[in-house]
Order: structure tokens, then sequence, then C-alpha cells
């Protein structure tokens, strides 16, 4: 076995060129995910700046993992399962959060599309947090029950009635549009 | 609408994050990173003090302990601070061990400033001490927790009843989340929009106040009444005055979004957490227009996490760790110190105001200290 002595205090231009590069790794995968993490958390939290600190603290431990995550075939799907576990673990925040959901005001443009946004997002805010969770996990995220029942803390059997019942509310709300 | 997920995909593209999130995240990484080689020069100058003594106290005989140096102390606990709270001649912390809630209530001595007691909960949450117990709100397990402060072990654990409207179908479970002592009762409120108190002496509980539409932030009591405040964006924000004898409410309207309050002699002191201002809700008689009872105090001008008063000046600590003093007579508001760690909790007690960190600390500044300096 050969073990390389670095003196404390003595860091090598490679060390330190392998942390630029690094950085600049994990700022590519932050500019790439950040987005679309932001837009996720705030559909299943209903409340914007809980989302922001969500989404900065899941980056923040990946950061903090990034050499074992970046080697991972999914980083992304690691993220993505760290801003979830926060989320779960967050519930003193998030029952405050599921009772003032403050997703954005419906836009003005009255094409069907919009139409069918504005009223799907009355819908959403009706949800509960969880039942929130579950549809965007199984339905936006593609992630399996057991998987998403993970994340939730619950048995997958729970999410997919959870997930049910939320799709429920929303094709009513639709068909009630329709009517 | 077979198929929700085209839908959820627009909704989800309508949300744009903040900009400038990735030099955010650099600088809280710095923090952190800041605070974890604190963390270890401490454990170390720890070690090494404990092996200097040692050694001293065996080369040496006994001398007097050394007074306590000025100036602010911090005491690492571990965990997630939840909630600060005095009485019984201690400090006391709740402190998140686990994602589950779990955790513990750390007892300090502040006079010495070192910790005497740790008492595991499988739920910590917002706790007070008086009325013969400290009490601490069990929002996941809809329970209030009493520790005995003369064993510190858990004397009882009283199961919230259930709302008198249900907020789901089926659902009326009482969520205990802010909590307080006075007028011989624990007053508990639930974001779920009620308040009750509980018998100290016999644990019955009784719903005072309910209001399915509103989300209660806390409740604290002062200045001859019960309050509790709500967490809804103007014009819905406000407070409610509850009288102890009759348990009739006030609604009285607040300027902002209240994120903390505490009462002084004058009434209650709110803290508006965007742009860190506070507004006094004077205890006046009911009858009085509400305009009237609010009147503006002072302002930190950055965003603010936490509130304590000791008339009369109010205390305020902003989300970056600065800690401030307002001068309710003036106005004025002037720095006390800088905090490493983001405060989450605030009070006051022997002198000295105790902030909880999220850090794992709770730090001790003595308010005799002088003022570091003015905010712009």
């Amino acid at each position: 076995m050969c073990v390389t002595i670095v003196p404390a205090g003595n860091v090598s231009e490679e060390a330190l060129g392998g942390r630029a590069l690094e950085a600049q790794e994990f700022e590519s995968f932050f500019r790439a995910n950040e987005r679309r993490l932001y837009g996720t958390l705030c559909v299943v939290t209903g409340d914007p700046r809980e989302a922001e600190e969500l989404m900065q603290e899941a980056f923040l431990r990946v950061w903090e993992r990034w050499d074992r995550v970046s080697v991972m075939n999914d980083p992304a799907a690691y993220l993505y399962r760290t801003a979830f576990n926060l989320f779960r673990s967050r519930l003193r925040r998030l029952i405050r959060a599921a009772r003032r959901t403050v997703l954005p005001e419906p836009p003005t443009n009255t094409s069907d599309q919009i139409d069918d946004r504005v009223d799907l997002l009355a819908a959403l805010r009706r949800l509960s947090t969880r039942q929130r969770a579950a549809v965007v996990l199984l339905d936006l995220m593609d992630l399996p029950s057991e998987e998403a029942g993970e994340i939730l803390g619950v048995k997958a059997v729970t999410v997919r009635t959870l997930a049910s019942q939320a799709r429920r509310s929303l094709r009513t709300r639709m068909e009630e549009r329709d009517g | 609408m077979a198929n929700v997920r085209p839908t959820l995909e627009g909704i989800r593209a309508q949300f744009v994050p903040p900009p400038g999130g990735y030099e955010r995240l650099a600088a809280r990484r710095e923090r952190r990173l800041q605070m974890r080689r604190l963390s270890a020069a401490t454990v170390a100058l720890a070690l090494s003090a404990g092996l200097f003594v040692g050694l001293w106290s065996v080369m040496r005989t006994p001398v007097p302990p050394t007074p306590r140096p000025a100036g602010p102390v911090t005491v690492w606990v571990g965990g997630s601070p939840v909630d600060v709270a005095e009485g019984e001649g201690s400090v006391w912390l709740a402190s998140m061990t686990d994602p589950s809630g779990r955790g513990e209530v750390v007892r300090i001595n502040p006079t010495e400033g070192r910790i005497v007691a740790r008492i595991s909960l499988r739920e910590v949450g917002h706790l007070v001490v008086g009325e013969g117990g400290v009490w601490i709100a069990n929002l996941r397990h809809g329970t209030v927790t009493r520790i005995d402060p003369e064993t510190d072990k858990v004397a009882d654990v009283i199961d919230m009843p259930p709302l008198a409207y249900e907020v789901a179908e089926g659902d009326r479970g009482f969520l205990p989340e802010g909590i307080a002592v006075g007028f011989a009762r624990v007053w508990v409120s639930t974001a779920r929009g009620s308040v009750a108190s509980i018998d100290p002496a016999t644990g019955e509980v009784l719903e005072v106040a309910g209001d399915p539409r509103v989300i209660l932030g806390g409740v604290t009591t002062g200045g001859g009444s019960s309050w509790a405040w709500n967490s809804l964006e103007p014009p819905e924000a406000g407070v409610w005055r509850i009288s102890p004898e009759s348990g009739g409410v006030e609604r009285i309207s607040v300027p902002a979004t209240v994120l903390d309050a505490a009462a002084g002699s004058g009434g209650l002191y709110v803290l508006h957490p965007e742009t860190g201002d506070v507004s006094l809700v004077r205890a006046v008689g009911p009858g009085q227009g509400s305009t009237e009872q609010v009147v503006p105090v002072g302002s930190v001008k950055e965003r603010a996490n936490a509130i304590a008063v000791l008339d009369p000046t109010v205390y305020v600590a902003a989300a970056g760790g600065n800690l401030y003093a307002i001068d309710e007579g003036s106005g004025a508001s002037a720095l006390l110190t800088r905090l490493p760690g983001e405060p989450t909790a605030l009070v006051s007690a022997a002198g000295a105001l105790w902030v909880a960190a999220a850090d794992g600390t709770v730090t001790e500044i003595p308010l005799e200290s002088r003022h570091e300096s003015s905010p712009p």
C-alpha cells in the first residue's frame, strides 16, 4: 500500500487545481438543476421561501459529499432524495406552509393551456402537503411508490392512496370546470 | 384530464428561483466550514485546558474558582435548537437530535454557564417554564409533556383533545406548537387555528378560541393578557388578545406578517421578519379601534428571526446572526453583538439574553455589555 504524506498546511498546487475543478463541476451541476428542483419544491411545499431554504440545504449537503456524489450514476437523483428527506424532517414548518399555500397567482392569459394550469393550481391549493408530495413524486418525478414511500416515511400503499386522492381531487376540479 | 403531468410540469415551470442562488450557497458553505473549524478548535482547546487543569490541580493546592469572564459565553449543546426558555433558576433548551422530532431538553445553570441535565424526549418542540413544570409542545404526537424541575424527569404527557372543527375530512387533530404560561394556566396554540389552556394542577384542557381560517404562529402571556399571533399575510395578519378571565377574544390587525412576539408591560411586541420591523400592540380595553392599538417601535432593517423584551428594551435576533437592542422610547436600534450561527430563539434571564442558534449552540449575552455599533 502506498501512502503519500502531505505536510499539514502545505497544500500542493495539484490539490488546489483539483478543488477548483471540483468547484467548477459542482457549480455546473447547481446551475443545471437549480430551477427544476426549486419548481418541484415550490409545488410540493406551496411556499417559495421554504422551497429556497430546502433547496439551498440540499445542494449544500450534496456539495459536502461531492467527491462521492459526482461519481454516482445519477447525482440529480441523490440531490432530489436529499431535498425530500429534508422536506420530511421539516414537518413542523411544513404544517404551517400546508395551510398558507402561496402558490403563484393565476396568470391573466386565457389560452386553454393556461386555463388548465390555473384550475390545477387552484386544485393544488386544496390538497394536503402529503397529497401534493405524493402526486409530485409519482407523477412528476416518475418514482416507484416504494421509493416515494421511503422518502416520505410512509408505506408504498399509503403513497399510492395519497396520490390517488390527489388525482381524484384534481380531476373533479377539472370536470367541474368542463361542466 | 387523465394525465396531470403536463400541467404539473407547466406549474413547476412558473417558479423561477431568486437570482444569486449559487453565491448564497457558497457563502453558506463557507460559514458552515468556519463553524466546524471553530468547533474543532474549541474541542481541542477544551481538551488541552482540561489536561492543564488536571495537572495543575495535582501539583497545587486547590484555589478558589476563577470568576467567569465578562462578555458572551457560548454553550454547545448539539442537535438543532428549537426553543429556549428560562425559569426555576435555569435556562432550558429544546434541541432536536433526529429528523423524526426526537431530541432532548438541556438544562443549563446560567450563573456557571454549564449543562446540568439532559432529558431525552421522543419529540421536542417549543417549551416554556412555570406553574411547576417545564412544558413542551409535541406537534407530531398531539401532546404536551411536563418535566418536573425537581427531578429533571418527565412527570406527565397530556393528550390534547380534538379541535372543535375539522381541518380536513375526519381530521380534528390539535397539533400543539406554541406554548406559554400565565394566569395559573398553560396556554397552547396550534397552527390549525386554535388556542387551548391547561390546568397545570389537573391536566384538564379547555379550548379557549378557535378559527379554522387562521394559521396561528404562537402564543404568549403578559401585559394582563394572553396573546396569540397568526402567520397570515396582510390584510389578515393579526393577533388575538385573549382575556384570561372570560376567554373573550379581541382580534387586532397588524401591518405585516408576524414571525415571533414577546409580551412586555405595555402590550405585545410583534416581529415582522421580512423587514425586521417591530410593532407594539397596546393592551387597551376592548371597543377601541384596532388601528389605534398598533404602533411602530423600531426596526433592525434586516431579516429577523426572534424577539425578546426586557422593559424598556426590545431585543431582536436577525437571521444573519446580528443581535440588536431597540430602545422603545426613541425607536433607535443598536447592534449588541454578532453571533456565528443563525439564531432560532431568544429569551432573557438573570440579566442576560440567551440565544439559541441553528448550529447547536446557546449563547449568553450579558446585557450590561456595551453596544458594539449602530446599524446603518
